[in-house]
């Protein structure tokens, strides 16, 4: 298979990358890890609150519908980069393609295979659709394990576990690395009680569950009233090397207190942080906008934990300078952007190095890298917003044209 | 707290702090608040707080800092180095901070006599015959009350 250029990744500022390219002229290969398209962004919600709120979730719906739309564009899902070798025109790659493991036309989403699936997360919905998708990196049986209890709940035998992946070698003229972040695990930070102390969650899990309509505030005593949102988890942080800041933290969470407020009026949002930190247009009117709502209050809780009431207790010092421990009903981390798992394997696959921060590629705002023809863009080299990933994007995407017209030149001369 | 004045402040006492050894995290602060929030010793005396002595030890405020009694009051607990994002080790910028006071003799006089006994019995608290005889009846050795060696290593 040829390609002018292969595309490592699916979300945002891949699939951007791929429509910038295809608009110049050239044909892109997207290879995406996970069985379905959209990356993080595909499982967070709209923040409209009657109003917009520029969160940019929907830009992925639309370069979607683009991408899908284009005949210029290939995309492999659940595939991922074996092995790349430079030749003088470009690359030559092996990916390992592996076939949808749950046929999408007999799929009704019924949920049968995930009740008995015994590794969690590795049955997932799609967030497009309600059908089931499997991921091959989680699921047992592709990790040299005999489980086949999805295939025998299914009734419908949409479940296929048989079908052997394949090594496609591909020849591209550049590449594209868009393989995104991670956020932080909460679990690093012990002391915020995620995963101990009921009513703790990630903003992403609240994010997840408010786009599927799967959050309520609930009804009578055990209404959920009080939020708090806790600023900096796995940001700033150099104990747990990541002393940069994730630059989205503070926009998601004063979206999601608006949005919890726009629907539930009776929610009362409060906001621990160290720092408010701003990287987009039109933040300050949104800051006091929010202020009015929120309760901001400057200084980072020493220690979540369970109260004697069974809610979660937040310990802080508060302004008045006294010991505080207040008690929430659910208690939002504000988790970061962390640099994605599988960048080790790309920085040996491609022979480049990892940043300062622990990100992909060059320092600051730079979409080239040491190697000739090869591109970052987005959330893989440094934090960024949706929006940002997708200016990223383009211009890592007009960098790679003007570097396929280059060598397109050559080869004419 | 009463209106500081610029011209008092003196920009090189957090320079001072940083060359004692464990000083030098002190630059780093964001003034999150956490291990204030996570101090023992803030909770049952409020003049003791560990993001305000590192605000003032960055403005400058040398003399109030030295001459105070609350610089004392730190339990070593390390429960602020714990929770520290930037890795200021506060703990250990007591240390130099209660270091630079010792140097200028701003020590309190209560620590003083505790310093002294040091000297004199090795330990901080005298020992009496009370403390040997309970010793005797476990079949333990007494306590010598002036060991020669505390001396030659106190100097």
């Amino acid at each position: 298979m040829e390609t002018d250029a292969l595309i490592v990744g699916a979300g945002v500022a891949g699939l951007w990358s791929a429509w910038e390219l295809a608009l110049h002229g050239a044909t892109a290969t997207i290879v995406e890890a996970a069985p379905y398209p959209g990356g993080h962004v595909a499982r967070f919600c709209c923040k409209a609150t009657g109003r917009c709120q520029k969160c940019g979730a929907c830009l992925l719906e639309d370069v979607l519908r683009k991408v899908r739309g284009s005949d210029r564009i290939t995309t492999l899902l659940g595939s991922t980069v074996l092995e790349a070798s430079d030749t003088d025109r470009g690359f030559d790659l092996t990916l390992l393609c592996r076939p949808p493991r749950i046929f999408p036309d007999r799929c009704d989403g019924c949920g049968a295979c995930t009740d008995v699936c015994p590794v969690p997360g590795a049955l997932v919905q799609s967030p497009f659709d309600r059908r089931m998708v499997l991921d091959q990196q989680r699921c047992l049986r592709f990790q040299g394990g005999e489980c086949r209890a999805c295939e025998e709940a299914c009734t419908r035998g949409a479940v296929n576990l048989d079908m052997p992946a394949q090594k496609i070698p591909v020849s591209a003229s550049a590449v594209v690395l868009a393989a995104g972040f991670r956020p932080f695990d909460p679990l690093e930070k012990p002391r915020l009680g995620y995963g101990r102390v009921p009513g703790v969650v990630t903003a992403a899990e609240l994010d997840e569950l408010i786009r599927t309509d799967k959050w309520f505030p609930g009804a009578g005593a055990s209404r959920t009233r009080s939020v708090a949102f806790i600023q900096c988890v796995g940001s700033r942080d150099a104990k747990i090397g990541r002393n940069y800041c994730s630059r989205v933290c503070c926009g998601y969470a004063l979206r999601l207190a608006r949005l919890l407020r726009s629907r539930y009026p009776d929610i009362e949002p409060t906001m621990f942080y160290m720092d408010i930190q701003s990287f987009e247009r039109d933040f300050e009117a949104r800051l006091g906008e929010a202020a009015r709502e929120a309760r901001l209050i400057r200084s980072m809780p020493a220690e979540i934990r369970t109260g004697s009431d069974g809610r979660p207790e937040v310990v802080y010092e508060g302004m008045d300078e006294k010991r505080v421990a207040e008690p929430y009903d659910m208690v939002v981390l504000s988790v970061g952007i962390s640099p994605g798992q599988s960048l080790g394997n790309l920085c040996s696959t491609f022979g480049i190095d990892l940043n300062s921060d622990g990100f992909l590629g060059p320092d600051g705002e730079a979409v080239t890298t040491s190697q000739d023809g090869l591109f970052v863009a987005g959330a893989v080299q440094a934090p960024r917003s949706i929006e940002d990933s997708v200016s990223h994007a383009i211009k890592a995407a007009a960098a790679a044209d003007r570097y396929l017209r280059r060598m397109a030149n050559r080869e004419k001369q | 707290m009463s209106r500081i004045n610029l011209n008092d402040l003196d920009p090189s006492f957090k320079h001072r702090v940083a060359e004692q050894p464990g000083g030098q995290g002190i630059k780093a602060c964001f003034a999150c608040k956490a291990c204030t929030a996570a101090c023992p010793i803030t909770a049952v005396d409020a003049r003791y707080d560990p993001r305000k002595i590192i605000r003032m030890a960055l403005l400058g405020m040398t003399e109030e800092i030295l001459h105070s009694d609350f610089i004392w009051l730190c339990s070593s607990c390390y429960g602020c180095q714990e929770v520290c994002p930037q890795n200021v080790s506060f703990t250990e910028v007591m240390f130099a901070i209660k270091n630079l006071a010792a140097a200028e003799a701003c020590v309190p006089p209560g620590l003083t006599g505790q310093r002294l006994l040091l000297k004199a019995h090795g330990r901080l608290y005298e020992i009496s015959d009370f403390e040997n005889e309970k010793r005797e009846k476990m079949g333990l050795p007494r306590i010598k009350e002036h060991p020669e060696d505390y001396d030659a290593l106190l100097g």
